[in-house]
């Protein structure tokens, strides 16, 4: 009798206890995240939170100061250059040669790996509108990421790591951009971990969220279920101490004025907060949050970390 | 295709400029001789074409290089390479191979018109060698110096600081193979080994220090300017310090071994040491020392060629060296030689002048006015206020000259050659009248008045020749000095004058009786003087007579000597047998006669000999 034997395939990315020091400043401390097969990881946080450095460290070019990253289960750092053929990058600043035209780059990239798709890449940017003989230093910011983007996925990566691309772009041209990487997805189910300050549109595409604050992950966890855990509560003002019927729910921000008391809790649960307005202290309601608007209470300045990445 | 060629291809696209601007600048010599009258053009050429290739290949290594690296890290461009399946070294062998194609491309094509313009010229290949050769260094200092300005962490002073002690430890080293005067004769080669060794280590330091920045920094500038410092600590100032620790520990030559021909000044101050060294083979260095002072000087004295001469005040030496001090210990291959008269030590009053490759010893007149330069085939006489040459006189007949000397006045000089004898009167106005006699002689000597030739023939017989009462001719009517028996024969001399004008003549020879005949001035025997059994050498006279010595085991490895004092009236004073002769080449021609003669003890040490005391005092320093 024949034993099947399943053979289980490693996380893409396991960030492990990554820090990253510049000099005696930590800007990534101790983070830990796990991005799975087809995932697509929105790696959150306000400037100069350690998106940047997080990705470098990711992508093999950065040594981390502590911990380290594994990509398909090897190590970013040390194996780098043949993890790269798995990996696309689209980097917050276009760095491809200002000299070269996006035919000659791709031409010295097709070299490179081997799973190159010239069709695609030329159909992909037609469908950008980029044209394939300017030099890429003559092309504009969006159509520079545009043509990174279309570089890096013609390799059919198995990673798609974009740091921040839509940042300086029009309405129209990151509409583009995330109509080709939903796209992809699609078509490929290419794992993807983007860094972003466009929450609107990442929300329509990300399967998982991490937030970092202050270099640390605060929240590391499937869209899904934080956008169910984390709600807003509006009540009115009530005699009893309202705030300190709100502390199971672990607020996150909490707003008083003259209408009532408004509350952003990280834990949310259906049973308790029926249970809480059957006291009937107060009347109250919950809303589900956009993912802008959950990230803005987590990373706001009197926000306490919750779940995640604890 | 490989990927470091990929890379390559990469950083040489759109810096095919600087290719055509090498082209360009390599005209600009082609029309320097049109502006500059009077100058030959192609040496012009090749100077101007020299000068602008390094200067180029320097100013575009260092913004090329330095904007391959050091600018992509300031930028933040490395992440192209670094987001791509290329390993490190693929993208640190691409860049320099790169920037290798784009500097050696540049020099040729700077080199180019020129090559073309002066093609046939066999020394273009050497300068276009070097600075080819020199390339690696140019890409290692684009590659550092742009890290290093760019990059502009508080690491550039470490940078600085070390670049400055790692090149001042090698100048050390140059300066000490150059002018340490008692290193080993491969010295020379040393230090062209060293120079070459040390840019080498610099090239390989630069290149290694850029590689370990792109290795660990990839893309943060700071991490890879410290890698490349720690890079450059630790490699060029250990290597500094080895090579010239290395360099301190070259065997040096211990003067007590330089056991060749020696020559005092008459006063005894200067003395000529030489090689060869024992234990050192092929190295023989030529060195004047200083008893009161101690100064020493090296002679680039021509292997083979004549020995230094000492005026006969002591104050002056006369040499003949190649123009080139580098050749004159190395390489025998050499150009042109060069009369040098000077005092001893003193190169401020070195005065030189250009003489013929043939020259086989140099004499100095008593009088110290005139310097006589054998050649094989013809003696010049040159006066030695303007070192011209005021007569040339050349051999009869095919002839070769061997041996000259100036007779005691100053006014006569002799030379022998294998026919006969030539005499040479010198006037102060430098016009000569020749006079020879053939007599087959193979050594001569001339009488303290100059009336008067010693011309020994190889089978001992022995002319006395006199010169006429004008001094203007050579008679050969002086008569035979009856050879003592049983007769010396050879070529080395075992004859001459004594002070008071008589003769000596020496007798015997290996395991046979020896000794000394002495004859009068007419050459009538007068006495002879028996001194034991073996081989008779015949040293310098002296105030009190003439120095001997007798070899009773004529064997190089096996001397057995005891030195004789020969006073004119036949008295011989034996001297200590501790003492013996140092060994001249021919103490006629090469020095002057010696105050004190020198010898040597059992211990090999250089003695001076006082006649008047009969006492010997060190010459050298003590071990």
């Amino acid at each position: 009798m024949m034993a099947l034997r399943v053979v289980e395939s490693p996380p893409v990315v396991v960030c492990d206890g990554l820090t990253i020091r510049y000099g005696a400043r930590a800007v990534a401390d101790d983070v830990r995240f796990v991005i799975p097969r087809g995932a697509v990881y929105a790696l959150l946080g306000r400037n100069g939170a350690g998106k940047s450095s997080i990705i470098r460290c990711l992508v093999g070019q950065r040594r981390p100061s502590a911990g380290g990253v594994r990509l398909f289960g090897r190590d970013a750092w040390r194996e780098r250059a043949s993890l790269m053929a798995r990996v696309g990058v689209v980097p917050e600043e276009p760095d491809a040669p200002p000299a070269m035209t996006v035919a000659e780059l791709a031409e010295f990239s097709r070299r490179l790996y081997q799973r190159w798709d010239q069709s695609a890449l030329v159909a992909r940017m037609a469908r950008f509108g980029v044209p394939m003989h300017t030099r890429f230093g003559a092309l504009s910011k969006g159509q520079k990421t545009q043509a990174a983007l279309s570089l890096a996925l013609a390799a059919a990566p198995e990673l798609l790591v974009l740091d921040d691309p839509t940042l300086g772009m029009d309405l129209v041209a990151r509409r583009e951009l995330y109509g080709e990487l939903i796209g992809e997805l699609a078509d490929r189910g290419t794992t993807v971990l983007l860094t972003t300050h466009e929450l609107a549109e990442v929300e329509s595409i990300a399967t998982h969220v991490g937030i970092l604050r202050a270099g640390r992950l605060v929240i590391d966890e499937p869209l899904e279920l934080l956008k169910g855990r984390v709600r807003q509560i509006r009540c009115a003002h009530g005699p009893a101490d309202v705030a300190g019927a709100l502390a199971p729910f672990e607020p996150l921000a909490l707003r008083s004025d003259g209408h009532g008391i408004e509350a952003v809790v990280g834990r949310y649960e259906p049973s308790a907060f029926d249970r809480f307005r059957r006291a009937g202290l107060v009347e109250a309601e919950a809303q589900p949050l956009a993912l802008a608007d959950i990230f803005s209470a987590v990373v706001s300045e009197e926000a306490e970390p919750s779940g995640g990445n604890a | 295709m490989s990927s470091w060629i990929a890379v390559a291809r990469r950083e040489l696209h759109g810096r095919r400029v600087a290719l055509a601007g090498a082209l360009g600048l390599g005209v600009v010599p082609l029309g320097l001789p049109r502006l500059v009258a009077g100058t030959s053009g192609a040496e012009l050429r090749l100077a101007a074409t020299a000068v602008l290739a390094l200067a180029y290949v320097g100013i575009l290594a260092l913004v090329v290089g330095g904007g391959m690296l050091g600018g992509e890290l300031a930028e933040r461009r490395l992440g192209f390479y670094f987001a791509r399946p290329l390993s490190t070294a693929a993208i640190f062998a691409g860049k320099v191979a790169a920037l290798l194609v784009l500097l050696v491309g540049a020099q040729l094509f700077v080199w180019l018109p020129t090559l073309i313009c002066d093609g046939s010229r066999a020394d273009l290949a050497p300068a276009v060698a070097v600075l080819m050769a020199a390339t690696p260094l140019f890409v290692g200092v684009g590659l550092v110096a742009g890290v290093a300005a760019r990059c502009r962490s508080r690491w550039l002073a470490v940078d600085i600081a070390v670049t400055v002690a790692g090149l001042w430890l090698f100048a050390l080293v140059a300066r000490q193979l150059a002018f340490e005067v008692w290193l080993h004769p491969g010295a020379p080669l040393r230090l062209f080994g060293a120079v070459g060794g040390a840019l080498g280590i610099f090239s390989v330091a630069l290149l290694a220090g850029a590689a370990a920045a792109l290795a660990r920094g990839r893309v943060d500038a700071m991490r890879a300017h410290r890698a490349m410092s720690v890079v450059l600590v630790a490699t060029l100032l250990p290597a500094g310090g080895a090579a010239l620790a290395a360099t301190r520990a070259l065997e040096r030559t211990d003067i007590h071994r330089l056991s060749g021909v020696t020559a005092a000044s008459g006063d005894g101050d200067w003395i000529y040491v030489s090689g060869p060294v024992a234990g050192q083979r092929a190295y023989e260095p030529d060195f004047l020392w200083q008893r009161s002072t101690g100064r020493w000087r090296q002679l680039g004295v021509i292997m083979g060629g004549p020995l230094p001469s000492f005026a006969p005040d002591g104050a002056r030496v006369a040499w003949i060296e190649t123009d080139n001090p580098l050749a004159v210990w190395g390489d025998h291959a050499k150009t042109v030689d060069t009369l040098v008269v000077g005092e001893p030590g003193d190169a401020r009053h070195e005065r030189r002048a250009p003489t013929g490759d043939d020259a086989m010893a140099i004499a100095w007149s008593p009088d110290g006015r005139w310097l006589a330069l054998l050649g094989e085939k013809r003696i010049e006489l040159r006066d030695t206020g303007t070192l011209r040459t005021r007569a040339t006189v050349e051999a009869p007949g095919g002839a070769r000259f061997v041996r000259a000397r100036f007779a005691g006045d100053g006014l006569r000089a002799f030379a022998l050659d294998g026919e006969g004898v030539t005499g040479l009167t010198v006037s102060a106005r430098g016009t000569t009248t020749l006079a020879r006699v053939a007599t087959h002689a193979v050594w001569i000597d001339a009488s303290p008045r100059g009336d008067r030739i010693l011309a020994a023939r190889a089978d001992g017989a022995v002319d006395l020749l006199a010169l006429d009462g004008a001094a203007r001719t050579l008679l050969a009517a002086g008569g035979r000095v009856a050879a003592p028996s049983p007769p010396m024969v050879g070529f080395e001399q075992h004859g001459g004058f004594l002070p008071d004008g008589s003769i000596a003549l020496g007798f015997g020879g290996d395991a046979e009786r020896a000794g000394v005949r002495l004859f009068d001035r007419d050459g009538g025997p007068t006495r002879t003087v028996e001194l034991g059994v073996g081989r008779v050498i015949f040293g310098p006279v002296t105030s009190r007579g003439l120095l001997v010595a007798i070899d009773a085991n004529p064997t190089p490895s096996q001397k057995n000597e005891r030195l004789f004092l020969i006073a004119p009236d036949g008295g011989a004073h034996a001297l200590d047998p501790r003492w013996r002769l140092q060994w001249t080449l021919d103490p006629a021609i090469a020095q002057t006669p010696a105050a004190q003669p020198l010898l040597r003890d059992d211990d090999n040490r250089l003695l001076a000999w006082d006649p008047a005391t009969d006492r010997a005092t060190p010459l050298l320093p003590g071990r």
